[in-house]
């Protein structure tokens, strides 16, 4: 299973907020995203019925995902690929490694997915021998640096170009040249791993969507490498999960409209493609061998449960991008694959509550999450429920919940909590020279609200 | 139990969905037509260089020419349903074992997209995938009677004219780009850095 280090979040927020890459990084990133995808929305005559219709097109999905799946197994064959159903990380990891062995295959090349990053496939199959070698040039250069992805759709968003540099120098022998712009940088990448396509006997990428009606497999990039990795080697193989799949062609329009244009801003991703089994009869290119592998993981438990509206998720990271917290301490705080808002919500869903308890705290409930969402998920709602469960397995530390207890007691007792909070203030007040600057704001008038609203409504 | 993951999984599924029917919304056979002027502006905005022709001809006779003056890479890769137009290259069947990096590759798009600009391929023996993605240099001829207005479209006209679906569908909104160096766009991370689409009455 893979290392889940959420429960430690608060302090690996509390150091990302002190490294100064990262926050220079973040820095650089954090409006690009907003603005890009206002840009977007604001072109479109309404976005809002957009948004019905992906929603639509989802619940349809979902409401019918038993049905849908065996359709898209049988059409998936009808065009000579195969599929393959995996309940655990460890099963996908065995069916993917095994279809790599049966090829003889030494060499793989990766696109982006984020179901291979939650089974840890990369370093299962390079355990056993493999070698592999991710295409996204930002999986790639996570992957030279060692490190998960800090973001679902920008894996490198917390690396700064000096950092990528560095990594280029100390990991490709190339003599001396210009690193310094990040031109030269995706040059340079471009060459290195232009090899690695024509090399590979495998290609794994991950999938967008699938379609029950065509069996076909929707992958979305902007590089061009999931279409290299799908058409280079002789197999290509697809590792997603199963609430991927929609009804139809017309269902997976729907969802493309509003993927692109929350995740990047774009009104379509630069290569939308859809694969629909192996190489045909006269073709003169693509793989012999078309395998597609999905992975349950708990998904299925989550059905017909009040969590459910999370497998509406598309994974566009617009809730990331739009997150006070996830903009401020990045993706690695939140300690396991999926980071901000949906990672808040999934993590403890996945891996229970247990494992990632300060996640659904790690938000200030802003709302804004929820408004960007194409696909309408009530992230806080989702999250103060599991707030909820938590509390009632009594997860959280003694301290939390003592004092949880106690703010209880006051809040339900206006006149007691009004008189203790004027002396605490009026203490705070008195012992101001020794408290941290700043711990103390001056109210923006003489009263209180409450007493200022007393005034002005006394009879 | 049951030790057959897919059963297992279908069960558990089978159980919890709730299997309503939507209001169907009926996939609709009208294929709408997208204008060509509206298309050229937003191929330009994704970064195409969008020039015009009369014909198929003229266009390939005007690729030609240009390919001389501004010194495009060479050899010129050519899709094969183009091959009887340009006949002085052809590309060869292990085009994908080459490095393709050097080649200028020219294609053929199934239809163009008006709402965003898009240019749709398809794969066949005649028109083959990688001579969209290997080259740093590529080019795509359309007709301008093949404009769709949006996506929309185009399903409903691949089910009237194409009876299986092929391997891969690209939909190809631009060159290849990558932001993921500090958020910066830098055009032909994997895929072409300069894309070039020829619209072209189609006289046939």
């Amino acid at each position: 299973m893979t290392d889940i280090k959420s429960n430690q979040f608060t302090h690996l927020a509390h150091r990302a907020l002190h490294d100064q890459p990262l926050q220079t990084a973040l820095g650089r990133a954090k409006s690009g995203f907003i603005n890009k995808r206002l840009k977007a929305i604001k072109l479109v005559d309404d976005f809002e019925a957009l948004k019905s219709q992906a929603q639509q097109a989802k619940q349809n999905a979902l409401a019918n995902l038993p049905v849908l799946l065996t359709r898209f197994e049988k059409e998936l064959q009808a065009q000579g690929g195969q599929l393959h159903w995996a309940e655990t990380p460890e099963q996908m990891n065995q069916l993917v490694l095994e279809i790599c062995q049966k090829q003889n295959a030494k060499r793989v090349i990766k696109g982006k997915s984020m179901i291979s990053e939650e089974t840890q496939l990369n370093s299962f199959l390079e355990q056993h021998g493999l070698e592999l070698v991710e295409s996204d040039l930002g999986e790639y250069i996570i992957q030279l640096a060692k490190e998960p992805p800090s973001h679902i759709i920008a894996p490198a968003v917390h690396k700064t170009r000096q950092q990528v540099a560095e990594l280029f120098e100390q990991n490709h022998a190339l003599g001396k040249r210009d690193l310094e712009s990040i031109p030269g940088l995706v040059k340079e990448a471009r060459q290195v791993l232009r090899n690695q396509f024509l090399s590979a006997d495998v290609g794994i990428t991950g999938a967008n969507l699938l379609v029950a009606e065509s069996g076909s497999v929707v992958l979305v990039t902007n590089e061009g490498n999931g279409d290299l990795a799908a058409t280079l080697p002789s197999t290509h193989i697809v590792t997603t999960s199963i609430e991927k799949v929609v009804e139809n062609l017309e269902d997976a329009n729907s969802i493309l409209e509003v993927l692109g244009r929350s995740a990047t801003g774009q009104w379509l991703s630069t290569y939308t493609s859809f694969f629909s089994g192996p190489k045909k009869n006269a073709d003169l290119d693509g793989p012999k061998q078309f395998h597609v592998v999905v992975l349950d993981n708990g998904r299925s438990q989550l059905m017909g449960t009040e969590y459910e509206p999370m497998l509406q998720c598309i994974k566009c990271g617009a809730c990331l991008n739009h997150c006070p917290v996830y903009s401020n301490v990045g993706g690695h705080a939140y300690g396991w694959v999926y980071p901000g808002p949906m990672g808040s919500v999934l993590t403890p869903l996945l891996q229970g509550t247990h494992q990632a308890t300060p996640l659904p705290n790690a938000s200030s409930f802003c709302g804004r999450c929820e408004e960007v969402c194409p696909m309408g998920i009530p992230l806080p709602n989702l999250l103060r429920r599991l707030r909820q469960q938590q509390h009632q397995k009594k997860l959280e530390s003694i301290s939390w919940r003592w004092g949880l207890d106690i703010y209880t007691r006051l809040c339900s007792k206006p006149d007691g909590y009004r008189k203790i909070m004027q002396w605490v203030t009026r203490f705070l007040w008195l012992i101001k020279p020794i408290l941290p600057k700043g711990f103390l704001l001056k109210p923006s008038g003489p009263d209180t609200f409450l007493e200022s609203w007393r005034k002005a409504n006394r009879p | 139990m049951n030790s057959d993951p897919k059963q297992r999984i279908l069960d558990r599924l089978t159980l919890k969905s709730s299997g309503f029917a939507r209001s169907s919304v009926a996939a609709s056979n009208r294929v709408e037509i997208g204008d060509p002027i509206q298309f050229a502006n937003n191929a330009a905005v994704n970064e195409c260089r969008v020039l015009q022709a009369s014909s198929l001809d003229s266009a390939l006779a005007t690729l030609a020419e240009l390919a001389l003056q501004e010194k495009w890479p060479t050899p010129i890769g050519v899709a094969p349903s183009l091959q009887p137009h340009w006949p002085q290259t052809t590309v060869s069947a292990d085009f994908g074992s080459n490095h393709g990096e050097k080649y200028t590759c020219i294609s053929q798009a199934y239809v163009g997209l008006e709402d965003t600009g898009s240019l749709v391929l398809l794969s066949s023996p005649q028109s083959p995938t990688l001579l969209n993605f290997l080259s740093t240099f590529h080019v795509v001829l359309l007709a301008r009677n093949r404009i769709l207005k949006n996506k929309s479209a185009l399903w409903p006209l691949l089910r009237q004219e194409i009876p299986h679906m092929p391997r891969s569908i690209n939909i190809i909104t631009g060159p290849s780009r990558t932001a993921d160096i500090e958020q910066t766009i830098q055009l032909g991370a994997h895929g072409p850095k300069y894309l070039t689409v020829v619209l072209y009455d189609d006289h046939s």
